[in-house]
């Protein structure tokens, strides 16, 4: 198995090659992370979107880019297989819910299971054709970004805080600054689906920079291996888990007369990018 | 305001498009249908840019934000591009809840006409 120390003893360990298959176990240790990438051609047409409920299908149908609403679907198709496995669950029998805002206490919180099934907390993210779900025992948000182009970069930068935007403006011009902005976006954009705030909460507000130390009391927020043209990041409240599982989720798994699979599954012939 | 360098050029399939920002000033002084012309045809290129079409192509009535495409980095930087250009400020999280951009072009069309000086600075931020 290899494995990116990010900090030893304070910082979890992020395991992300050659793991064994899940188990789907929820553990206080550990957090799962699965990504989802859109299916193409046969993959497409075999995505089991009859288990989406009938709120899904029409947001599947309303986008106006038909890529955007194939990742759509295949990540809620993922979400019902990857909840349903944890917790025994038929996918088309997952229901939803949102829990209170902390800001408001409106049910436009986190996105969780109905009725909530303790210790279980889930987060859903997707972009430009990768989706990433994070389950885990605690309340916990995750995010997944295609690298934005430079121009995007410089614009977006404003709406950081003022010590993020320093750092990306030092940052070398390219490649190198657009992706330092997507790991501290992410890893903002995570952090505040964890809070359940979402960008209610201004991205200006919290410092998620490249300074570990600094990052909101109470919260672990680590950088993801996604592929080269995207960032991810998972944000966990509480103490650090020991560790974080990155998988990849196979097409077959999403496929209808298919299923989430354990030890027997086939393995996912993507190879992640340590980020 | 911030200075940002923005291009006022994107391509598409079918070429490369060219955005005409409206002028702030016309807008402060023309009837509300012209005004509301002027803005959606400015709120098309913008959303045109993001999504790599033709601004005649983007649904302004049809669709949800997030359903056009627009995500969180891309409804900032929506933000940021209307706010420079026009001198307005918008609220993000209203940006991307907007069951449609028909939603934004109103919040847009109420902030330049007579009605936002009698309410003082009508900004829904």
């Amino acid at each position: 198995m290899t494995t990116t120390t990010l900090r030893p003893a304070t910082r979890p360990t992020v395991n992300h090659l050659g793991l064994p298959d899940a188990d789907f176990t929820l553990s206080p240790d550990r957090v799962d992370l699965w990504l989802v990438r859109r299916p193409t051609g046969a993959d497409a047409e075999a995505l089991a979107v009859a288990e989406l409920d009938a709120e899904e299908r029409k947001r599947t149908d309303a986008f106006i880019r038909r890529s955007d609403g194939m990742l759509y679907a295949a990540a809620h198709v993922a979400v019902r297989r990857l909840l349903g496995r944890y917790t025994a669950t038929l996918p088309q029998d997952v229901r939803f819910m949102r829990e209170p805002c902390p800001g408001c206490g409106e049910p436009h919180g986190r996105p969780a299971m109905s009725p909530p099934p303790p210790p279980l907390h889930y987060s859903l993210s997707h972009s430009g054709g990768v989706a990433l779900v994070g389950v885990g025992t605690v309340p916990l948000g995750v995010d997944v970004e295609k690298l934005p182009g430079v121009e995007t970069v410089d614009i977006c930068s404003k709406a950081l805080h003022p010590d993020e935007q320093l750092e990306i403006a030092r940052a070398a011009a390219g490649e190198a600054r657009r992706q330092l902005f997507g790991q501290i976006w992410t890893r903002k954009e995570a952090f505040l689906k964890g809070l359940g705030t979402g960008l209610s909460r201004s991205p200006a507000e919290d410092y998620l920079g490249t300074d570990h130390d600094r990052h909101p009391d109470d919260w672990t927020m680590v950088g993801i291996p996604a592929d080269t043209s995207h960032a991810a990041a998972v944000a966990v409240a509480g103490p650090a888990p020991a560790v974080v599982d990155v998988r990849w989720v196979p097409d077959s798994w999403l496929a209808a007369g298919g299923s989430v699979c354990g030890a027997s599954a086939p393995w996912p012939d993507r190879t992640p990018l340590a980020s | 305001m911030t200075t940002l360098h923005m291009s006022h050029t994107y391509e598409t399939d079918s070429g490369l498009v060219h955005i005409s920002p409206p002028d702030v000033t016309l807008l402060h002084t023309v009837g509300r249908r012209e005004r509301t012309r002027m803005l959606e045809q400015y709120v098309r290129e913008e959303l045109g840019r993001i999504l790599g079409i033709e601004p005649h192509r983007v649904d302004t009535t049809g669709r949800p934000m997030g359903c056009l495409g627009i995500g969180s980095i891309s409804g900032i930087e929506l933000q940021y591009r209307m706010e420079a250009v026009l001198g307005v400020d918008l609220n993000l999280q209203r940006l991307l809840t907007a069951n449609s951009a028909q939603e934004l072009i109103e919040c847009l069309v109420g902030q330049f006409g007579p009605e936002s000086h009698l309410h003082g600075a009508a900004v829904p931020a």
